[in-house]
Parts: C-alpha cells; sequence; structure tokens
C-alpha cells in the first residue's frame, strides 16, 4: 500500500479536487484507493456525490466506528470524509488506528492534506509520497523560501498552468532555473472542468473525460505509479 | 534492490533535467555544459518582473537584478 498526500502551498490550491481526481484517475488504471479528507472543510466527498448536509465523518467522535462514515463509490474507490468537527485537537490526532483497519486492501490511501499555511498541526501519516501544490500564480511563489529548495522538500506539483499567459510561463522558466528545487514534471492546466465537475458532485475525470484536467491527472497518477513501483524512475 | 516509494521519489523528481540524465548515463558527472538559451531566458523573466527578480535573488543568496553594478 502506498500513502500518499497533496498539501496545498497557499488556501485554495486545488488539493480537495486534485486529490478527487487523481483518486478517480488511479482507480481507473486498476488500483483500489481510498480518499481521507483531513480538512475540516469537509469537501473532498462533495466530489463524489455526497450530500452537502451530511456529517459524518472520522472528525466526529461520537462513538462510532470510524469505518462505518466511509463510503464506497466502486469496487476500487471509497471516500472517508472529514465530518467537518473543527477541532484542532481532533485534527492533529487525525482518524487514529482505526484507519489502519479501513486502510488494508487498498493499494493507495490519498490524505487531503489541505493548506500548509499557517502549517496546523498533523498526526503523522507516514507518507511514501507528499506533493505541495502550488497554484501557479504570482502570489503564492512568493511563498517560496530557501527550505523549499533543501533536498528533503517534498516535490511541487504546478497547478492551474496557463501557457497562453507570458507571466505564467515566465513563472515556469523561473521555477526551472532553481535547480534545486524538486517539481513534478506533469503540470496541471488551468481548466474550467474542475469548477463544473465539483458544481456536478464528480471527480473531474468522470465528469469530462475528454478534457485537459483529464489528461494532466491521469498523466499525474502514471508518474505517481512509476516513482512508487520503480526506483529507477525518470526524473521529473 | 528497489529503493523504498519514499527514497524513490526523493531520487528521482529533483527536476526536469535532460543534461543532467545524460550525464548520468554517461558517467560524466564532471561535464561542464552551459545552456545560453535557457540562461538567457531566465535572465529576461528576471529583468521583465522586478518582483520575480528579488524572489530568485532571495532563494539564491545573489544580488538582485537592481543591486548588481
Amino acid at each position: 500500500m502506498i500513502r500518499a498526500g497533496l498539501r496545498g502551498m497557499r488556501g485554495g490550491a486545488g488539493c480537495t479536487s486534485l486529490t478527487a481526481g487523481l483518486a478517480y484517475s488511479l482507480s481507473l488504471l486498476g488500483k483500489s484507493v481510498l480518499c481521507v479528507d483531513m480538512c475540516a472543510s469537509n469537501q473532498l466527498r462533495l466530489h463524489f456525490n455526497h450530500p452537502l448536509q451530511a456529517v459524518e465523518g472520522w472528525s466526529r467522535r461520537d462513538g462510532t466506528d470510524v469505518r462505518s462514515a466511509c463510503f464506497e463509490l466502486s469496487s476500487k474507490l471509497a471516500v472517508l470524509p472529514h465530518g467537518g468537527h473543527r477541532d484542532a485537537d481532533i485534527t492533529a490526532q487525525g482518524p487514529g488506528p482505526e484507519l489502519e483497519a479501513l486502510t488494508a486492501g487498498f493499494d493507495w490511501v490519498l490524505f487531503d492534506l489541505g493548506s500548509s499555511s499557517p502549517a496546523p498541526a498533523r498526526p503523522d501519516l507516514s507518507l511514501d509520497i507528499e506533493l505541495r501544490v502550488l497554484p501557479l500564480d504570482v502570489a503564492a511563489v512568493m511563498r517560496l523560501d530557501r527550505a523549499d529548495l533543501q533536498a528533503d522538500a517534498p516535490p511541487l506539483l504546478i497547478n492551474r498552468y496557463n501557457p497562453t499567459r507570458p507571466l505564467q510561463r515566465d513563472l515556469v522558466t523561473l521555477l526551472d532555473s532553481f535547480s534545486d528545487l524538486a517539481t513534478v514534471s506533469q503540470k496541471v492546466h488551468e481548466d474550467p472542468a474542475f469548477e463544473e465537475a465539483l458544481a456536478s458532485k464528480m471527480p473531474v475525470g468522470y465528469y469530462a473525460s475528454q478534457s485537459m484536467a483529464c489528461q494532466d491527472l491521469t498523466g499525474l497518477a502514471t508518474w505517481c505509479l512509476s516513482h512508487a513501483a520503480h526506483g529507477s524512475a525518470p526524473r521529473g | 534492490m528497489s529503493q523504498t516509494p519514499k527514497s524513490a521519489i526523493e531520487a528521482a523528481v529533483h527536476r526536469t533535467d535532460d543534461i543532467a540524465r545524460l550525464k548520468q548515463h554517461l558517467h560524466a558527472s564532471g561535464m561542464v555544459y552551459h545552456d545560453f538559451a535557457r540562461e538567457q531566458r531566465q535572465t529576461s523573466v528576471v529583468h521583465r518582473w522586478p518582483l520575480l527578480g528579488e524572489l530568485a535573488a532571495r532563494l539564491t543568496d545573489t544580488p538582485s537584478v537592481k543591486e548588481q553594478p
């Protein structure tokens, strides 16, 4: 089992949409995937046709088994909602030992970690892969600091790239110039299909299978599989 | 022996750089290579957008474009 997490460089970076879309793409590639929402905003479930008013989730410590909050979309895809309980201690503790039992049997567990600014207290999720989602705009890029160039910094996943805009191309050129900055070669392009998919309560690959967003997420899923399976996968 | 997923990701994702891959393949880590076109593009970016120039200076500990003589 591979445990992966997506964390935003700032709020609104697109982590939740990407987590939902990546999970769907991995499931299409034959992997069984459990998505776990670690954000109190509790929105990951909405990408999977869960009722807006529903409150089930791992953060609801009401004596019920965490597993009862998990719902399956198919034999390959399941979701564990957060529940929306905004208690910092509970969020720091995470789903607890019941998560281990829940994850057994899945090939991949994807965590939507939300924004890292300010860095919230998080449980130790023992992630095999952590990606930092960088929405490609100047304000987000300005958040980079020297720690992001350290060898142990998780790689950046560029989101909302629009190559028709000169400033966006220049931002990519700038990021490429930092030789120590780890980035994922698969960029995710700006695509209205992401928002339309959420409004339709679907992961983007299901909502718009011919979209650029779907192609990017298939590429990202392939990248993840490659890096998880082969130590000698291509750089970038 | 294959690497664990975590070490694989650390080793594999540093950046997209065909030249670095070629050096690795040829076991020629000492080979000096300058991509002048790329350096020119990067220089024009930091001149075109002052804030990006300051960020580049902050991250690489070099004088910003304005500070250079």
